[in-house]
């Protein structure tokens, strides 16, 4: 699809333009505590990367475009919609890709926020589409479980970049010490998954396939009505922020239902994505003195639906994989403060246990030990190192980047992301998405 | 009767010159306060230009929203790149706010000093609250009588642990600070100027500081666009930095 195309499909879909015209005629829309009445931003990335192992062809050609409109009235209201359209260059083919046909290039435009929101006082009420944050380690989604994400690159990048908005309504009330936070989600949107030809889905489940061609539907097939809903309380005591949060939520996370079809001469695997309900509730802490943060969260889901190896029994009745219902328990616990000359550095642990269930497709428990290092200097630019390495496995991803500024609006860096370890662990398995990546980012507001 | 008289001349000396030289250094802080930023809730816009050399390296432009209480929020505007960051300052508790994240992170007191220009210097409403304040004496600054003061922090809150404050004995306006660390030594000169009427008062528009250790680099603080706040209390908040 061309740009053009993507400017045509914009225009055509539901339009809330018409409704930005008679906002903007509305005299009730003044400015609001030194903020603009109207304001709107526009965002745009380019990113170019090369593969860092075998072929070092090109791993991503991609340019993005986010756009969103705020309206703020003299009181109380305020309304935001936003979208996002991204065309994502080709890989046209793939030697190494043991499917034949490498990822095919995407064009695809997406609403991202578009909500309602009124606020007196200390209550707010949020309606329409929106991401709702929760959680307090850094750099991971353990207690951010309301918004499902964008896991077609394993979750790489900015965490905002990989939430996908959903249509909730939010309701809190906020006093000087304490919140409540109400959530109703009526409708259901899955994590999106990488493609089985793409870079990040994991080898050992592509070796699982025994070189046997295989179709996927993630066409959600749900195993309840839709309709989440959840609720939080926060507090704050001394120098540390508590929280503790439930849902009753489907699962956006997929356990994958692979059967085989065809005959001898032809097989086929066809792989869908069921999602079922379960519970999840847990709690955030967070602390602060003068030098160090600390920050703690965990999360225990109930009856959640979890992928197993198939016994041979089920291979010969034709289905590949078994799914079963268990509890999983994950914990993360860390430190960060900021040392000498502006470098902020922070440490974690997180913990991954299973239970309930057997012969799953990853280790029963997993443990993992993260780094981060970060820098901002005044016109050099930034820096920031990401690294992960997994206890149970000895697998690692590093992630650096360093963007430099270049006027008010715009920087230019080069981001890389490298794992390591053995093929069936868990960074190793998405080895061949290693890359180095250009990129550029453009910020304009008006 | 010449008694009386001569009590009464005593009354009318002490009066006339406790009127002259009000001695409650704590006052003189609240007024050059007043002279710095209007009392209560208020938003006001911070202009932050980094010079080394005398010439402009870097241009950054804050909101702030301050109720002189030791709540603050400053929100980045520009540069666009940075626009949507806020620090959220209550009193010994901080929270960062960045729109890659989309979440409020609580942050070390360390964070309120970062920067060319410390997150504390810019929303710092009210040093009477924040340090103790002792009187040293009057003396000649350039053409002003100013009235010189230490400053020392009362609690960690405070940006830094003293202040060597000079005061103008004529409009109450502050007229210079040393910024000091625990060991006694300058970190920052500031220089205020540009006193103009602000919210019916005449106050200073104007900060400039000095970096104590590296010579040529300073940066100079504009305020302007003060307004009375209207916004609820909540603002201040956690939970409201996310919405």
């Amino acid at each position: 699809m061309t740009v053009w195309g993507l400017v045509k499909q914009v225009m055509k879909s539901p339009s809330v333009f018409g409704v930005i015209i008679l906002l903007a005629l509305s005299p009730a829309f003044a400015q609001r505590n030194l903020k603009p009445a109207m304001e709107w931003k526009m965002d745009m990335r380019s990113d170019l990367g090369w593969h860092l192992q075998d072929a070092q062809d090109l791993a991503i050609h991609r340019h993005q475009l986010e756009f969103e409109q705020i309206w703020r009235t003299k009181k109380h209201w305020t309304f935001r919609a936003g979208g996002r359209a991204r065309v994502d260059g080709s890989y046209a083919e793939d030697s190494r890709n043991s499917h034949g046909k490498a990822s095919s290039g995407g064009q695809e435009i997406s609403a991202r926020e578009i909500f309602a929101h009124y606020q007196k006082g200390g209550f707010s009420a949020k309606l329409g589409s929106q991401t709702v944050v929760w959680g307090e380690a850094f750099n991971s989604f353990y207690a951010d479980i309301v918004n499902p994400k964008d896991l077609r690159e394993r979750g790489i990048g900015d965490l905002a970049q990989i939430r996908r908005p959903i249509e909730a309504l939010n309701i809190q009330y906020i006093a000087p010490k304490w919140s409540i936070q109400g959530l109703y989600l009526p409708t259901f949107r899955p994590n999106q998954m990488p493609h089985l030809q793409s870079d990040f889905f994991p080898s050992y489940l592509s070796g699982d396939l025994h070189g046997v061609p295989a179709e996927m539907d993630l066409t959600p097939v749900l195993d309840d009505s839709p309709g989440d809903v959840g609720v939080r309380v926060q507090t704050r005591w001394e120098a540390a922020d508590i929280s503790f949060f439930y849902m009753s939520m489907i699962d956006r996370q997929p356990a994958l239902d692979i059967t085989l079809t065809g005959d001898v001469m032809n097989p086929l695997y066809i792989i869908n994505a069921k999602h079922t309900r379960m519970s999840a509730g847990g709690l955030t802490f967070s602390w602060a003195d003068d030098d160090v943060v600390v920050r703690a969260e965990t999360v225990m889901y109930s009856s959640r639906a979890m992928n197993l190896r198939p016994t041979p029994a089920d291979i010969a009745s034709g289905r590949f994989s078994r799914i079963d219902k268990g509890s999983q328990w994950v914990g993360v616990v860390g430190f960060d403060g900021v040392l000498s000359k502006d470098w902020v550095v922070g440490v974690q642990y997180s913990e991954d246990i299973l239970s309930g269930v057997q012969s799953s497709y990853r280790a029963e428990r997993e443990s993992m030990i993260g780094l981060q290092i970060a820098r901002e200097w005044e016109k050099a630019g930034r820096l920031k190192l990401l690294f992960g390495q997994m206890g149970s496995d000895g697998s690692y991803a590093l992630q650096p980047s360093f963007f430099i500024p270049r006027g008010r609006a715009l920087e230019v860096g080069i981001e890389g992301v490298y794992f390591g370890g053995s093929k069936d662990s868990v960074f190793g398995s998405t080895q061949r998405a290693n890359r180095l990546v250009l990129a550029i980012r453009g910020f304009f507001r008006g | 009767m010449p008694r009386c008289l001569f009590g009464l001349l005593i009354f009318l000396i002490v009066f006339e010159a406790a009127g002259a030289l009000p001695l409650d250094a704590a006052e003189l802080v609240k007024a050059a306060d007043e002279a710095r930023f209007p009392r209560g809730k208020i938003i006001f816009q911070v202009k932050v230009e980094d010079l080394i050399k005398n010439k402009k390296s870097r241009e950054t432009v804050y909101r702030v929203l301050a109720d002189g209480t030791g709540r603050s929020l400053v929100e980045t505007v520009l540069p666009e790149r940075q626009q949507g960051r806020k620090l959220l300052m209550l009193g010994n508790d901080l929270w960062f706010y960045s729109p890659d994240i989309k979440r409020p992170s609580r942050v070390s007191l360390q964070q309120k000093l970062t920067g060319e220009i410390s997150n504390g210097d810019l929303a710092n409403t009210d040093y009477a609250q924040d340090y103790e304040a002792f009187l040293i004496g009057e003396k000649l600054l350039g053409n002003k009588t100013v009235y010189q003061l230490k400053l020392t922090a009362k609690t960690k809150a405070a940006t830094y642990s003293a202040i060597d404050y000079w005061i103008d004995k004529q409009t109450s306006a502050p007229v210079q600070a040393h910024f000091l660390s625990v060991s006694g030594k300058v970190l920052k000169k500031g220089f205020y100027s540009g006193l103009k009427n602000v919210m019916g008062k005449k106050r200073v528009t104007l900060l400039r500081v000095e970096d104590a250790y590296s010579e040529g680099r300073s940066s100079v603080m504009s305020y302007s666009q003060h307004k009375k706040g209207d916004y609820d209390d909540s603002v201040f908040s956690k939970e409201s930095l996310s919405l």
